[in-house]
């Protein structure tokens, strides 16, 4: 089932970026609900480019799916009324609240793909069916010949045959390769991937990123990969946008934010990985909780965990740049010595 | 498939043999006697004595039951004690009618109420949804005599559009026929259409949560195939189920409907057998009723199998 060996996959999805053209660049995206003053996701901005696969990390409940589910206009629609926003998509711009033009980009020129294979297929039609009517929707042709190809290369065996099965036929990870394959038939520039393996067995979810990993390669094709699981993001990652409750409070390259995490939540959430080698410590982790919409605190939204927090902290925190690609939304980035040594 | 439907035939025998002996039993427990109001005026012990023993009514009970339901089994209902005519005969000469009256009702019903539920689920929360739950509602609510009367009037009596009454065969004069049968249909109809509406509407808002309605959308389709192809197929089950439910209860008949129309149906022939205590006519009506029911259960459930292709393969 393995189409590549596993050591391949990690050189090719960290090979070096020779198309630095910008793909994707959301700003400003915010969502706001009727009756609360604080809206539930605040000003995120991401940018994607060609090639490049860009991890947005954070506790559930930061607002990681609504901004993906955003940015091609899927929100429920409560949620749809609220939101504003701008996205560049390949030099056009789209505004967020525009859902005829997201529409457009929808199964051509972005593939999604969701966290829950067993329930994301539509169980009364056939897998062949459901992958060829995408390629139905934007091109010429019945799709048949093209949902085999891509059948193949998911590599789910005997295609032709496999074609003719229905969803409840086939495990999840094999569901999770016909989404993938419906997802990329139109040979979309974006894919965004909403936790793609949270569902699956651990050894399937090796899979499922390496497949995604192979199918990107050599192509032009963004990923947007969201997740919480930093083993992913370390292999997988170009870049990285670590959110907590609606912001990104920090972005960067892969190496940056390993190397040099700079905001109190990106620090938090390093140290909350377990270590195989070394002496075994109680394992770190954040504590309280996210706060909800009800008690989001003005400023910056992360005070209320923070163990640097200050006075200042109230007003929120603009985002700075602090090396090239490396942005923190914290007053006190970069972390002084003495500071960064404490936490 | 095929053994499946073989299974579930198998298994609705000891069904109707249940049903046949109610049927009997009912008819023994009612009070009045058969032969009193044959007899009439004219009730002289020799003639009643007479009359019991060509009934076979001195006959213990089971076995005057083993004698109808050897009948039965060679399709010999036996005889109307009002007419005198087989009970068979009867049957035949007003199925067709309660079929076409049932299968007209169900495709207005089908046609009004499906589309409805649609259409107000998808609007859920806006004023289309408020207005068809309005009308459906009404559609409940009003009495059908009351609507047929109305109908009548406007209809037939001052747009003089179509008979208010009677029936004319399909084989006869299939125009005529359906003109005759448009409004008790559409009556009938109604009332269907209400209750099919509504159970679109909860079945399609259930499906139109699923994630796969998410995926629909995330291949750019476009809302229509969203609808339709991806959420109604999904909906379509419990519809279907309640539709052949309701055709089920069409076949035993619509008494008032088929009273205000003056329609030869089963319903008016059911009440007339009551009414004249005729055990054969009212026996032979319900045995074939059941019969009805049972069949549409088992329509009902070869749909779910064939919209499920979980449960078709297995």
């Amino acid at each position: 089932m393995h189409s590549e060996p596993i050591l391949n996959w990690f050189t090719r999805w960290g090979r070096a970026v020779t198309r630095a053209d910008e793909l994707i660049s959301l700003t400003d995206l915010t969502i706001r609900v009727p009756g609360y003053e604080r809206p539930l996701v605040d000003g995120v901005g991401l940018s994607i480019r060609r090639g490049e696969t860009l991890c947005v990390v954070g506790e559930s409940g930061c607002g990681k799916s609504l901004t993906s589910l955003a940015l091609i206009g899927l929100l429920p629609p409560a949620l749809q009324r609220g939101v504003s926003g701008q996205l560049g998509f390949d030099g056009d711009r789209i505004a967020l609240d525009d859902q005829r033009g997201l529409s457009r980009l929808r199964g051509r020129n972005v593939g999604m793909i969701f966290q829950e294979p067993m329930s994301s297929l539509n169980p009364a039609h056939r897998i062949g069916e459901q992958i060829a009517e995408a390629w139905r929707r934007h091109n010429p042709g019945d799709g048949q010949a093209q949902a085999v190809e891509m059948l193949r290369r998911v590599g789910i065996p005997a295609p032709e045959r496999r074609m003719r099965d229905y969803p409840h036929q086939l495990s999840g990870g094999m569901r999770q390769r016909v989404m993938i394959a419906m997802a990329l038939v139109n040979s979309p520039d974006l894919l965004i991937a909403d936790e793609p393996t949270t569902a699956l067995d651990v050894t399937i979810q090796a899979q499922i990123l390496e497949l995604i990993g192979s199918l990107q390669a050599g192509g032009e094709m963004g990923v947007m990969l969201i997740t919480h699981d930093l083993g992913v993001v370390a292999e997988v990652a170009t870049n990285v946008a670590v959110m907590y409750a609606g912001r990104v409070v920090e972005s960067g390259p892969v190496e940056a934010i390993f190397g040099d995490p700079q905001h109190p939540y990106t620090i938090g959430l390093m140290s909350s990985v377990p270590a195989l080698r070394g002496p075994r410590t109680r394992l770190a982790s954040v504590p309280g909780i996210v706060p909800s919409i009800e008690t989001m605190p003005p400023g910056c939204r992360f005070a209320t965990r923070c163990p640097f927090a200050q006075p200042r902290c109230a007003d929120t925190p603009p985002s700075a740049e602090i090396a090239p690609g490396h942005s923190v939304a914290c007053h006190f980035a970069p972390l002084d010595e003495r500071l960064a040594g404490a936490a | 498939m095929l053994s499946y439907i073989a299974r579930r035939l198998l298994v609705s025998i000891p069904t109707l043999i249940l049903v046949s002996i109610f049927v009997f039993a009912l008819q023994q427990l009612l009070p009045g006697d058969p032969v009193l109001a044959l007899a009439g005026e004219d009730r002289d012990p020799e003639t009643l004595d007479r009359l019991r023993e060509l009934y076979h009514l001195n006959d213990p009970i089971w076995m005057q039951y083993l004698r109808w339901i050897g009948g039965v089994l060679q399709g010999d209902f036996g005889q109307s004690i009002r007419t005198g005519l087989p009970v068979a005969d009867m049957i035949a000469s007003k199925l067709p009618v309660t079929i076409q009256l049932a299968v007209m009702s169900m495709i207005f019903a089908a046609l009004i109420g499906i589309p409805a539920g649609i259409i107000s689920a998808v609007k859920k929360g806006t004023i289309t949804d408020y207005v068809a739950n309005i009308v459906a509602l009404s559609g409940l609510s009003l009495p059908n005599f009351w609507l047929g009367i109305m109908l009548i009037l406007l209809v037939s009596v001052r747009w003089q559009l179509l008979p208010a009454s009677g029936y004319v065969p399909l084989t006869e004069d299939p125009l005529q026929s359906i003109r005759t049968m448009l409004m008790p249909a559409f009556v009938l109809g109604t009332a269907l259409a209400a209750s099919l509406m509504r159970h679109t509407r909860s079945s399609m808002l259930g499906v139109l949560r699923q994630d796969y309605i998410r995926t629909a959308r995330a291949k750019g389709l476009g809302e229509r195939t969203v609808v339709m192809h991806h959420a109604f197929r999904n909906a379509l089950t419990p519809v279907v189920t309640l539709a052949a439910l309701l055709f089920g209860e069409l076949i035993a008949g619509a008494v008032l409907t088929e009273q205000i129309f003056t329609i030869p149906g089963f319903g008016k022939m059911v009440v007339d057998a009551v009414f004249n205590r005729d055990y054969a006519v009212v026996q032979g009506v319900v045995l074939v009723t059941a019969m009805g029911f049972i069949l549409m259960n088992l329509v009902a459930d070869a749909a779910y199998v064939m919209l499920n292709p979980r449960l078709k393969a297995g």
